[in-house]
């Protein structure tokens, strides 16, 4: 078993890296987070000449069919840069939710247009009640002839503002187990009925959104897969989604360490690098220890993801609850190290640190994770 | 914010954030309240050295 990165995914780091360098510094990150759309029509044109918005979509839709494990390379270097914009929403919940649960005719409609970059798609389940789980989905969806209608409200769905698609999760069925009775339908942005109102984040790379349906008329084909059958598919989306967003904070944690250790270097208090203090010293090693541990086990879960292994949702947990606490501590400790200049707007620690913190709370936090791995290993 | 879950990601100016995003403003600021007027660090410094009298580094 080799447990390092093979050699095309160290090139895609590296062109990655390159790439964000040249076409996200900070200053382009600052200019989208300012813009509602969170991303220029250039750059979204350049992530798809990459092939990176058809990394894990299989070939004959346009994709390159590479796996979770490519793909949690590519975010973390997207998580290093801060990169905002519908990436996220498109590549690992709108175009993830179809890959899994989408008819053949639904993904050659969609898949095609998601990978060349013209269309974006994004994934509505959560609601007012924040609730993680299947209970969470109440959205209606009742049978009208062989169609659907679909009434209620989902929150925090990233980018359904700039989306042409959004995979809503709906309740068609209720009893006594809630993960029965949820269908996944394909609800284009422009259906009548259908309202996406932006929401002001903490976080401004990331645009969330309030979606209401009131009486949203939808053809029997809209539904994804059979109906009732919807959470199944659902829940392999989103713990695929949240290894990639731990990807995408590992990045950003490893950003934050390089920029602390070069300053505590060259950043000089009573006549010495303040790197030679041992406050400092084990501080930043302290850093070190969360961002490591923090690439194993998300690597580890993403290599759960593509092997499929049992395991794989307690993998995606024990992820998701380390790198939640890891990334904040990173992100304090490093505007800590760093003093004044670290909580200035010039510096660009608070964009991490505003990411980390918005992070921590995006497909569940430590806390619910912790208590799904208790629930997984029979606690 | 932890109490908050997903609303934690909710700022000032949205009709979902709670208490019209005051806390969210609050954590933010709170980050710069270990550094300015003294760090955590040197207070500790000088509590080690002052107070407790250890020796200077």
């Amino acid at each position: 078993m080799n447990f390092g990165f093979n050699d095309e995914q160290e090139l895609l780091r590296s062109t990655a890296r390159k790439f964000f360098d040249n076409e996200c510094p900070s200053t382009t990150v600052r200019a989208l987070m300012e813009d509602s759309s969170g991303m220029t029509p250039e750059l979204w044109k350049k992530l798809a000449e990459q092939g990176w918005l058809g990394l894990i979509a299989p070939e004959e839709h346009g994709g390159m069919a590479l796996g979770i494990v490519d793909l949690v390379v590519l975010l973390e270097e997207m998580g290093r840069a801060v990169v905002p914009g519908p990436f996220f929403s498109t590549v690992l919940l709108g175009g993830l939710a179809l890959l899994e649960a989408g008819s053949d005719a639904q993904k050659k409609t969609w898949l095609p247009k998601l990978c060349s970059g013209e269309a974006r798609a994004t994934l509505a389940w959560m609601e007012p009640s924040a609730e993680m789980g299947a209970a969470g989905i109440t959205l209606q969806a009742a049978a009208k002839g062989s169609g659907f209608t679909l009434s209620g409200t989902k929150l925090f769905v990233q980018d359904a503002h700039t989306a042409d698609v959004i995979v809503v999760a709906a309740r068609t069925a209720s009893g006594q187990n809630p993960e029965e009775g949820i269908s996944l339908f394909l609800v284009p942005t422009g259906t009548p009925g259908l309202t996406v109102t932006l929401l002001p984040t903490m976080d401004q790379t990331r645009k969330l959104c309030e979606v209401t349906l009131t009486n949203v008329s939808l053809a029997g084909e809209a539904i994804m897969g059979a109906p009732g059958a919807g959470w199944k598919p659902l829940a392999r989306v989103i713990d695929r989604a949240t290894v990639g967003l731990c990807a995408e904070m590992c990045g950003g944690a490893q950003k934050v360490l390089d920029m602390t250790v070069e300053y505590a270097k060259i950043r000089q208090a009573f006549g010495r690098p303040i790197g030679s203090y041992q406050g400092v010293k084990h501080r930043a090693a302290d850093m070190l220890v969360d961002v490591e541990n923090s690439k194993s086990i998300t690597y580890y879960a993403a290599w759960a993801m593509d092997e499929g292994v049992p395991e794989g949702p307690l993998a995606v947990s024990m992820a998701k609850a380390y790198v939640s606490d890891a990334y904040r501590r990173v992100s304090g400790a490093g505007i800590q190290l760093h003093g004044g200049i670290g909580f200035t707007w010039e510096h660009d620690l608070h964009l991490y640190f505003k990411r980390a913190k918005g992070s921590e709370f995006t497909f569940g936090d430590a806390t619910w994770h912790r208590e799904r791995v208790a629930q997984l290993v029979n606690l | 914010m932890e109490l908050q879950g997903p609303y934690a990601q909710l700022g000032r100016g949205s009709t979902w954030a709670v208490d019209g995003g005051v806390w969210q403003h609050s954590f933010l600021r709170s980050r710069a309240n270990s550094i300015e007027g003294g760090t955590t660090e040197i207070q500790k410094n000088i509590i080690g050295e002052r107070v407790l009298g250890l020796p200077k580094g």
